[in-house]
């Protein structure tokens, strides 16, 4: 199996505490880099990476236009843009139409991403309330990453789980701790 | 739709618009514009992008419904009040020191940011001798923009952006309401020229102070976006100005260094002077 | 080890013990009365030197006791009871010393203890500033304290909320140590120490108790010492320190102290770290509250998008029905038109029918009255003919012989006229390709025969000779048609005997590859290089009188051409006037089945001579035969350039230079005085503008844009007035040829002088006073100095004096506008033309801004941040950091052109309201001659046409407000007396549609910015009416 070179997340209600837990345990050496979708509304200022930010941690920071994608960054979709991956591994930022009526959206993230990283790419679907992601988990499995969904006991609103694995059955279902472990399985250096 | 859509048939695809109808989007960014495209291909009925290219050669309708896609446009007047409270309080103040003032509205839409410049120019007495260019390859668009009519129920949500501005007088002043629709001021209409060009393939055709191009340039791909700021750079006048959109930067541009920031947060920057 | 007792030599003990028995001994040898007893003072004195308060003491005990040992058992000496006496004194003070030592020992341990205290207390201090974790906090303080006490190991403890102890930091500890993570209060040692609240020491410990480990193993402590962190009654927290050697009490005594600034460093750390928490959890919340919002957004977008969804399913339902009913009838009457246009295509098929019926017999018809027409146009002449012949015969002999003449010419004339006939139906018919050829193998030397029959008469008559040949490998016959070939070598040598007055015409047959070539030569007029072509076209001739000398109906070549080519051959010829011509017929051998379309290909023409253009000599080699000081310059040297063609004026120069003290060196060309100019480090220039290679004006340039001469001041000497562009281009002044010999001195002091000052000088015109201090203290700096005026006369007298580097001007001045004297400064050359800046406060109309922009290179409206603009444009300007003009315009002031013809005074329309551009244009077509007119858009534009006179060209920008470009042509060629106005268009966009559409909205022409200046010009030329 090749290494994962990019993590994507994405998750809505429910998942600023999964993430909490999944990030939390992350060093400043992780060796891969992170991009995550929450559903965020439009006009809302958002603190996103100062909220998961510690010291000792990775970086976090909303993602920037043409920007390239690091190992050891976390990228967040800033408000009311879709983030997408371009071929050449920088970000591409985006005010297309609203897919399943969100903007950023997890399918426009996933399915860029699976296309740009293929088989190098891993994709994590957490707690939310609509289908949003589904299609984008099967496009990353589809292109031969590794999929996880948060398991449905862990989720505060278990639809778009639930979704993402009946679009992307064969994904691995995990609790929260063990998503926490997993990521860090597949992302600091010298493990896995 | 079924079939992926592979970089060899896009690229065929744009080649083909570009010589046949003349609209270069051959340099724009290509995840956006997949998306884009896959929409595209659904509404107009093809199964594959090269099904797309055929329809859109033979028909120009289809084209113009194509056209649609291909350019997006989310605009809202006073969109990112910070913005314009930046202008107000740190670009327009030196924008009065000169006797005529001209500015240019890249990729303007429907025109609701030139609207919004018209303004805030009013606001603050700077209107009369100001000239506003806005430019935008969407024809259909830049005759809605010149008629300058808008529906009533987006006015609301302006209005709000247009307080947050830091204005003390009322949108409402700016148009007159019949039933739906409200349609902007003639005085504000009258100083802006609403014109088509091309930032992929047309040339410098005036001499600026600012610069506004606002979530244009995240469309364009590395080397677009380099044309784009280069043409900017040459049309300011020394020391003149440029505003992006909220989430963009010259940062990994060529034109870095001909700038200076003004106000990070609102991506105003200023072009250095004694730089050509 | 920071312990504060010092550790005291052991040899002063001995010193002590020793000076003690020694006195003792000396004490006991002397006799009673002899005070020895008193050096008894000297061991109580080095008790001072021990950090024991109770030594004094005792050696002062012991000192007594040896004392009164001594009184009974020294020798007896004098005065006893004096004696006695005194030891009783001695005693006494040994006693009072004694205590004294023990006081002041006490005392000085008590201080160090306090300092040592106090110091600890600040180190500790140090250790908990400053925001850090709690464990590093923990860590560093038992690791100040270890220090300080000489502790091996220790550990903190730290209250949580639920009253546990949790260990927080730890020093000294082995790694597999079974000691205390958490206890509760009251439990263990510590819980002891805590809930009595007390610093307590514990000597007796367990076996097992906490070890202290160190990378050697690891040890039971001697000692522990436990002291809890209380703020007032709260015990925070607990330190524990561990021994290897026994304690002290001012251990304890320390410990008491240091116990609440640690605790309270302990709690603010706590606290700020809950607080920190609790901030983070609200933003968490905060978030999620927002996403959950979202979310019930987007649900709702759903739940009505559905809605939607389901009703526009409906309709379409509907709408499909209906649709399908249409259809129904829309099919019907498909199918009825299908049947109308299948009748409709039948009869159509008849009709064509019918007309390809027609379109043959109309042939038909017309070759029929072609061969009808020839021969009714015969016959008639074939009667005239003969009735002339027979008149001319004159049998009956009753005409007179003028009448027979006339006969004869009619006969004459008729014959002429029938072989015209005969020719042009010949022609037709060939060109309409009428004429069969029929192959058949054609006998040589039977036509030869043949033709020599036909032609020698004719030829002895004239008395020329006639000779046929037939080369040896000439095969006997050619497949070819006979009577073509006949006709066509007879029409050839009927000319060439026409044309031959004497010596001989020849036929020549040769073989030539796969041809068969028949070449007729003639010694007769020949035929001029220039009408060799003509010659073979229907109905011309050489010249007109060659038909009317010679006869002849001129046809014939044409048809020998047009047979030739029908037989698959050509037909050249060759001619020199005066000598004669060769006519070389060539067939191929056999002739080719041909297509009668190849029959009438053009021939080619002879391709014109290319003519021999005059190759341009290389540029004369650069002459610098003068000699100059270029490998002699001193390190310090002040050299001046000199960059001058004319080897007279320059040696001039040289002498002047050198008379002024300058090193000089000298330049022929343009662009040898630009490497000169990079090579050597330069006081001043001396610039000719005429030069070889390119104006001087370029070398003015190009200095001036350059960093490394850009201080150089540049004195230009021209034969032409270049003052302004000159004096704008930064020159430090201009003279005119010819320029007597002291001005020139007076002007190269001038320049040396200039070298000298770095200062930079700025004119400042304004009236206010106040606003004239301020602007004077705005700009004036150590490398800057203002010269203000509040009048344009003023300001005049200054430009006379001296050359500023730059000026400013407010507009309205007491006794002129800005502008006029602007206008008074360009007009006259006295005056000095520095770069102006307008710094005005008054609003200023667009007209107006177009005229000052003519001078001036920027205007400042006074405002809030004018100020700032204002200095940065004059920094710009002092510093020559220019704004670096449209490249296009450097050219233009480069190539300084000689005003064109045909621009002089001609009127051009500028249509464009970007004063950039306006500037731009304006300054390359003035110079060449033209007058500009500016109208800022359309509007403007068409005001402008609808008076006279009209201009020459317009120049019509497409982008431009009010009305567009585009628009304003479309309404000029709608007005008839502007149609053929021309105007070339400018615009910005670079599509062939674009451009297509100026040229339908009625440009002649277009360009494309950005603007090429040259290719601007040749349009304008090129459609300037003449």
């Amino acid at each position: 199996m090749s290494r994962v070179e990019l993590v994507v997340i994405g998750g809505s209600a429910g998942a600023i505490e999964a993430l909490r837990q999944m990030l939390g345990g992350l060093t400043g050496k992780f060796a891969t880099a992170v991009a995550v979708v929450i559903h965020l509304p439009a006009d809302g200022s958002s603190l996103l990476p100062e909220i998961f930010e510690r010291p000792g941690g990775p970086r976090m920071k909303f993602a920037d236009d043409k920007e390239p994608i690091e190992a050891g960054t976390i990228y967040f979709a800033p408000p009311d843009y879709h983030l997408l991956v371009e071929a050449s591994r920088t970000f591409a930022l985006s005010q297309i139409d609203r897919v399943h009526h969100s903007r950023p959206a997890i399918d426009v993230l996933f399915e860029t991403a699976a296309e740009a990283y293929g088989g190098r790419l891993m994709g994590i679907v957490l707690s939310g309330a609509n289908a949003d992601g589904a299609a984008g988990l099967k496009a990353v499995m589809e292109a031969g990453g590794v999929t996880a969904v948060q398991s449905l006991e862990t989720s505060e609103m278990i639809a778009m789980p639930a979704a993402a694995l009946g679009a992307a059955p064969g994904s691995i279902e995990l609790s929260l701790s063990s998503l926490a472990q997993f990521l860090r399985a597949h992302g600091e250096p010298d493990v896995g | 739709m079924t079939a992926p859509i592979g970089d060899l048939e896009v690229r065929l695809l744009l080649e083909a618009i570009f010589d046949r109808y003349h609209y270069d989007f051959r340099s724009y960014a290509m995840a956006s514009l997949k998306r884009r495209l896959a929409q595209a291909c659904d509404q107009l009925n093809a199964a594959t992008l090269s099904g797309l290219q055929e329809k859109v050669l033979h028909e120009p309708a289809s084209f113009s419904t194509l056209l649609q896609y291909l350019t997006v446009q989310v605009s809202d007047m006073f969109r990112d009040p910070e913005f314009f409270a930046a202008l107000r309080s740190k670009v327009l103040p030196v924008l009065a020191t000169y006797p005529s003032i001209k500015l240019w509205v890249a990729g303007c839409s429907a025109g609701e940011e030139a609207y919004s410049l018209a303004i805030l120019l009013h606001e603050e007495g700077l209107l009369d001798r100001s000239l506003i260019y806005a430019t935008d390859i969407n024809a259909q668009a830049l005759r809605l923009a010149a008629a300058g009519i808008y529906e009533l129920a987006r006015l609301r949500g302006f209005t709000e952006n247009h307080r947050r501005s830091g204005s003390t007088t009322s949108l409402s002043d700016f148009y007159h309401a019949t039933g739906e629709s409200a349609i902007m001021d003639s005085a504000l209409r009258r100083k802006i020229t609403f014109s088509d060009h091309s930032l992929a393939t047309d040339n410098v055709f005036s001499e600026v102070h600012l610069v506004t191009c606002r979530n244009v340039l995240i469309y364009f791909d590395s080397t677009l976006q380099n044309r784009a700021l280069r043409l900017f750079g040459d049309s300011l006048v020394s020391s003149g100005f440029l505003g992006l959109g909220s989430k963009e930067s010259l940062r990994f541009t060529d034109s870095a260094a001909r700038f200076e920031e003004v106000s990070r947060p609102e991506r105003i920057y200023r072009k250095r002077s004694g730089q050509a | 080890m920071n312990r504060f007792e010092s550790i005291t030599h052991p040899g002063i003990y001995w010193a002590i013990a020793i000076s003690v028995l020694a006195v003792f001994l000396i004490d006991l040898q002397t006799r009673i009365g002899i005070a020895t007893w008193i050096l008894y003072l000297i061991p109580l004195m080095l008790c001072f030197k021990v950090s024991k308060p109770w030594l004094p003491g005792v050696i002062a005990g012991i000192c007594t006791v040896f004392i009164v040992i001594d009184w009974f058992v020294s020798a007896p000496g004098i005065a006893e009871q004096i004696a006695q006496f005194n030891r009783g004194l001695g005693i006494f003070v040994m006693l009072s010393t004694a205590l004294l030592a023990h006081n002041s020992l006490t005392l000085r341990l008590k201080l160090r203890q306090d300092e040592w205290i106090r110091t600890a207390r600040t180190r500790i201090a140090d250790v908990v500033v400053g925001e850090q974790p709690l464990n590093r906090l923990a860590e560093r303080v038992v690791e100040v304290l270890a220090e300080f006490l000489g502790a091996q190991a220790g550990a903190m403890y730290v209250a949580e909320a639920s009253g546990h102890y949790i260990r927080v930091g730890g020093v000294g500890l082995p790694a597999d140590s079974n000691s205390l993570t958490v206890f509760k209060p009251g439990e263990g040692l510590l819980g002891r120490a805590v809930a009595e609240r007390r610093v307590m020491r514990i000597e007796a410990l367990p076996a097992d108790y906490l070890r202290i480990g160190s990378g050697l193993g690891s040890s039971k402590p001697h000692a522990l010492l436990v002291a809890p962190l209380n703020i007032e009654d709260t015990a925070h927290g607990v330190i524990e320190l561990g021994f290897l050697q026994p304690t002290f009490d001012s251990d304890l005594e320390l410990l008491n102290t240091i116990g609440e600034p640690i605790a309270i460093a302990l709690r603010t750390g706590m606290l700020r770290r809950e607080r920190e928490t609790l901030l983070r959890e609200t933003q968490r919340q905060a978030e999620e509250l927002q996403t959950q919002q979202e979310e019930l957004r987007v649900a709702n977008e759903e739940l009505e998008s559905q809605s939607t969804q389901l009703r526009e399913s409906q309709a379409r339902l509907e709408t499909q029905q209906a649709e399908l009913e249409q259809t129904n009838a829309q099919l019907e009457e498909h199918a009825q038109k299908l049947g109308q246009q299948h009748d409709e295509l039948m009869y159509a098929k008849l009709d064509l029918e019918r007309k390809a019926e027609e379109l043959t017999r109309a042939n038909q018809y017309k070759s029929e009255f072609l061969a009808n027409m020839s021969h009714e146009l015969r016959t008639p002449l074939n009667s005239s003919l003969i009735l002339a012949k027979l008149l001319a015969d004159n049998r009956d002999g009753n005409l007179s012989p003028e009448q027979v003449k006339f006969a004869r010419s009619i006969s004459s004339a008729g014959n002429d006229l029938l072989n015209l006939i005969n020719d042009i139906l010949d022609l037709s018919k060939i060109e309409a390709r009428k004429v069969d050829v029929t192959r058949t193998a054609v006998d040589l030397n039977d036509l030869m025969q043949r033709l020599s029959q036909t032609f020698e008469p004719v030829a002895e008559q004239r008395q020329i000779l006639f000779r046929v040949h037939k080369g040896a490998d000439v095969p006997a016959t050619i497949d070819t048609d006979s009577q073509r070939l006949s006709q066509i070598l007879k029409n050839l040598l009927s000319n060439a005997i026409k044309f031959t007055e004497r010596g001989s015409v020849t036929l020549d047959m040769t073989t030539q590859g796969n041809e068969i070539e028949f070449a007729v030569r003639d010694t007769g007029i020949g035929i001029a290089a220039e009408h060799q072509q003509v010659i073979f076209e229907p109905f011309r001739q050489a010249d007109g009188t060659t038909n009317r000398k010679f006869g002849g109906t001129g046809l014939g070549l044409s048809i020998s051409r047009e047979l030739a080519r029908l037989l698959g051959g050509q037909i050249t010829v060759e001619s020199t006037p005066g000598e004669g011509s060769v006519f070389r017929l060539r067939l191929p051998r056999v002739m080719p089945a041909i297509s009668r379309d190849a029959a009438s290909a053009t021939p080619a023409r002879l391709p014109p001579v290319a003519s021999v253009r005059a190759a341009t000599p290389p540029a004369a080699a650069r002459a610098n035969a003068l000699p100059d000081d270029r490998a002699s310059l001193a390190n310090d040297a002040r050299v001046l350039l000199v960059i001058e063609d004319d080897p007279l004026f320059a040696k001039v120069l040289y002498d002047l230079a050198h008379e002024l003290g300058f090193d000089c060196l000298l330049a022929g060309t343009a662009d040898e005085g630009m490497e000169l100019a990079m090579q050597f480090r330069l006081a001043a220039v001396v610039l000719d503008v005429q030069l070889p290679d390119h104006s001087g004006l370029t070398v003015l340039d190009r200095l001036k844009h350059n960093p490394l001469t850009r201080h150089v001041p540049v004195q230009v000497i021209s034969a032409e007035d270049n003052t302004r562009a000159a004096r704008q281009m930064g020159a430090a002044g201009a003279l005119i040829k010819p320029v007597d010999r002291d001005a020139l001195l007076s002007t190269l002091a001038g320049l040396k002088d200039r070298f000298a000052s770095e200062l930079r000088t700025v004119l400042v015109v304004e009236d206010n006073a106040l606003q004239r201090e301020s602007i004077c203290q705005l700009l004036g700096s150590d490398t800057t100095r203002t010269i203000a005026v509040d009048n344009a006369a003023a300001a005049l007298e200054q430009l006379r004096a001296t050359t500023f580097d730059c000026m400013v001007l407010d507009l309205s001045l007491p006794d002129a506008s800005g502008y006029e004297l602007l206008e008074r400064m360009a007009a006259d050359d006295a005056y000095a033309f520095p770069p102006v800046i307008v710094y005005t406060g008054r609003a200023i109309s667009t007209d107006e801004e177009q005229q000052l922009r003519k001078y001036s290179r920027s205007i400042i409206i006074k405002g809030a941040k004018s100020p700032e603009r204002l200095l940065d444009e004059v920094s710009l300007f002092l510093h020559q950091v220019e704004e670096k003009l449209p490249p296009d315009r450097q050219r233009m002031l480069r190539d300084a052109r000689a005003r064109d013809a045909a621009f002089e005074g001609r009127r051009i329309l500028v249509v464009e309201d970007d004063v950039r551009n306006i500037f731009a244009l304006t300054s390359v077509l003035e110079p060449l001659g033209g007058s500009i007119i500016i109208a800022r858009n359309g509007r403007e534009a068409l005001a402008r046409l609808a008076s006279k006179p009209l201009p020459d060209v317009v120049l019509m920008d497409i982008m431009m407000p009010e009305m567009d470009g585009i628009e304003a042509m479309l309404a000029i060629r709608k007005q008839s007396d502007l149609r053929a106005l021309p105007i070339i268009a400018l615009t910005a966009k670079a599509m062939p549609d674009d451009q297509q559409r100026c040229l339908a909205a009625g440009a002649n022409d277009y360009v494309t910015k950005p603007i090429d200046v040259d290719k601007l010009v040749s349009l304008i030329r090129i459609w300037m009416p003449k």
